[in-house]
């Protein structure tokens, strides 16, 4: 009996000791992409999990000449790895988000430096390709997202004054588009082309499609705003203002009808809203839609939300940078809107976001800049157990 | 420590001299006549010394993942900074053979250093040279159970042991302090920024086991067993956690990540051990033959 409680014993103080597994390092990492250039800066735009379990970063670095930044792509492993990038010439600038995978193979829009000419890019999952196609009538383009195989862009007119959703097939072939005027008048533009010049605010574009309605996140008459349009008739279908170019969304994410889950700002307050109406037709204001204020996301700062289910919960997670240089996740209950966990990535060197989705596993990936030394603009890339995030 | 040891000097004082008063004269007469009784003794006593860690990385690990250079290698500093210890340690010998279970608390400290260079393309002489060093304080319960033997049976008794042991984690710090040169910032400035310290019981493995090895010599003054005890322990399993190898986001946020690490440690003891039976007269505890 005692030689059983030896080997049982044994047993079990064996079973607990640790061991170096590959499970261990895929679960969770945070890794820091580091370039031995001093003059090197990289800033990613957005993130696609491969079908080996690696990642597929898109980013864009500085260029030595010319005022527009550069195409960066980064493939990492499981573990978050660096596997090998891709830095594709000057002749195409500008890369914008999204990441989106169609197929085996991933399509960005980037543009033309000389001409403004907006250009699909495709690549595939190992780097070994990169194919452009100039999107006839587009210039500056903005934000894509996509909506099953079909493309939805958003990009500026400079010579109409105009912003411009459009359709597309892979093809780099418009299919549908239409086009709002900012407004009339001297210098309506100025902080449009600031934009894309990366010399002033940076604005948040984005795009996509809720029930039978499109939507974009841009100028329209003067405002910030976002716009709700069938693509049929010239005018809006619904237009939520912001204040000029002080006031509107960060981010929005449809949930069900015209449920969403937002973020918005207002003359450098942010607020996060769970869950908020919003009349997809004719004008209304985001300054009356209220949500939490958050004082501790500093003005213009990205927000990023997703839609997910974490320990068998249905949540909305919000993820934005802080006051304090870290990244703050704010994990909502879907259904009842409050608040559940937070948590803080980053303390030493400032941690920025730029994206941040579930993975396949239900993890949290979260992808951003962070400051080597406190001074090199490098990408991140962390991945949070979900089981880590518990309330 | 200190108390510690004025406590095992007290200990062996009192003993020395209630040995001394009863049978001062005696020793010789009575240790003959009840050999076989006290060729079989327990001990109790208390140890307290220093230790030197050191750690030896099995798998390399880092937070940062560069693009366009090697990962560069973390350099330990091992078995330069002294740690402490203190241990009961109950034994039971049987001629000249000694069976010790000896748990204690042991404290193991080693540093790594991690250098990084970026330079300007457009002018070489223009870099920034940086170094973390990462220091590493651990606190441990050690269970060690080892066999001990005696080269003589005389007063002065020098001896060789070995044994294996378990550990459980107490707690762990880390402390991160940044230094450099920049060289591109229209000079030469050398910098040092404050350390950042955190805790780090979490990237720790909670348990690990080794093996032990040591000499030591043991002299007895009356009925008090005085011991200067070495002992080797090599770690034989990991002594980090590879689960939460990433969980501090202080750390990680410095592209720091431990290696799978395995600790060793030298540890110079001194203590006092005391006989649990004695002769009912003679208070003899031993069997000098």
């Amino acid at each position: 009996m005692q030689r059983y409680f030896i080997l049982l014993l044994s047993f079990l103080l064996a079973a607990c000791l640790e061991e170096s597994r590959i499970e261990n390092d895929e679960r969770a990492f945070t890794k820091i992409y580091d370039h031995n250039d001093f003059g090197a800066r990289f800033k990613p735009i957005d993130l696609q999990e491969l079908s080996d379990g690696g990642y597929l970063i898109l980013a864009e670095r500085n260029l030595n000449n010319g005022q527009f930044a550069g195409i960066y792509l980064l493939r990492v492993d499981r573990s978050g790895n660096f596997i090998s990038d891709l830095e594709p010439d000057e002749t195409l600038v500008n890369p914008i988000g999204n990441l989106m995978k169609i197929g085996a193979d991933f399509y960005f829009f980037a543009m033309d430096p000389f001409t403004v000419q907006a250009y699909l890019v495709r690549t595939d999952a190992a780097l070994t390709s990169i194919t452009t196609t100039p999107v006839s009538g587009i210039t500056y383009p903005a934000a894509a997202s996509l909506d099953n195989t079909t493309i939805i862009l958003l990009s500026y007119n400079s010579v109409t004054l105009e912003t411009v959703i459009s359709l597309l097939n892979t093809s780099g072939t418009v299919t549908s588009s239409k086009a709002f005027s900012i407004g009339a008048g001297e210098g309506v533009e100025e902080p449009v082309i600031n934009h894309f010049l990366r010399t002033g605010k940076q604005f948040p574009f984005f795009t996509g499609k809720t029930g039978s309605l499109y939507y974009f996140n841009g100028f329209y008459n003067y405002t910030f705003s976002l716009v709700f349009t069938n693509l049929v008739t010239n005018n809006p279908q619904g237009v939520v203002q912001g204040n000029q170019d002080d006031g509107g969304f960060q981010a929005l994410l449809p949930l069900a009808g015209s449920t969403f889950a937002a973020a918005r700002f207002n003359y450098g307050d942010n607020y996060i809203l769970p869950g908020v109406t919003l009349s997809t037709s004719g004008i209304s204001s985001a300054t009356d839609l209220g949500g939490f204020r958050f004082p501790e996301i500093p003005a213009d700062a990205s927000v990023c939300i997703f839609r997910g289910t974490l320990n068998n919960t249905p949540v909305i997670v919000f993820g934005s940078d802080t006051r304090s240089g870290q990244v703050g996740l704010y994990v909502y209950d879907e259904t009842s809107g409050t608040l559940l966990t937070t948590r803080y990535e980053g303390f030493g060197n400032p941690f920025r976001i730029s994206t941040l989705k579930q993975s396949s596993s239900g993890d949290v990936l979260l992808c951003g800049t962070t400051y080597v030394a406190g001074r090199f603009a490098r990408i991140f890339l962390t991945k949070i157990p979900q089981e880590e995030l518990r309330w | 420590m200190k108390k510690l040891t004025l406590l095992i000097l007290l200990m062996a004082c009192l003993s020395t001299w209630a040995q001394k008063r009863n049978t001062p004269t005696k020793y010789k007469n009575a240790r003959m006549a009840n050999a076989e009784f006290l060729e079989k003794q327990w001990w109790l006593g208390l140890k307290t010394g220093t230790t030197l860690a050191g750690a030896v990385a099995e798998k390399a690990y880092s937070g940062l993942s560069p693009v366009n250079y090697d990962v560069p290698s973390k350099v330990y500093d091992n078995y330069s900074e002294a740690g402490f210890t203190a241990s009961l340690e109950a034994a039971f010998s049987f001629l000249q053979f000694t069976i010790v279970l000896q748990p204690g608390y042991r404290s193991a400290r080693y540093s790594y250093t991690t250098d990084y260079l970026w330079t300007d393309y457009s002018n070489p002489d223009n870099r920034l040279e940086l170094t973390y060093l990462q220091r590493q304080r651990v606190e441990y319960a050690d269970f060690p159970l080892l066999l001990r033997y005696d080269f003589t049976t005389t007063r002065l008794r020098p001896y060789i042991q070995a044994g294996a042991y378990y550990t459980l984690l107490i707690q762990a710090t880390k402390s991160l302090q940044s230094s450099g040169t920049d060289y591109a910032s229209g000079g030469v400035n050398q910098f040092s920024n404050p350390a950042v310290s955190v805790g780090a019981t979490d990237l720790f493995a909670p348990r690990h086991w080794g093996l032990l090895g040591g000499l030591g010599v043991n002299y007895q003054a009356g009925n008090v067993r005085f011991t200067l005890d070495i002992q080797y322990r090599k770690g034989m399993s990991l002594a980090n956690s590879t689960e939460n190898r990433f969980a501090n986001t202080r750390l990680s946020s410095f592209g720091d990540a431990m290696d799978d690490i395995k600790i060793n440690s030298a540890l110079i003891t001194l203590g006092a051990l005391f006989p649990m039976k004695f002769l009912s007269k003679s208070f003899q505890s031993m069997n000098t033959r």
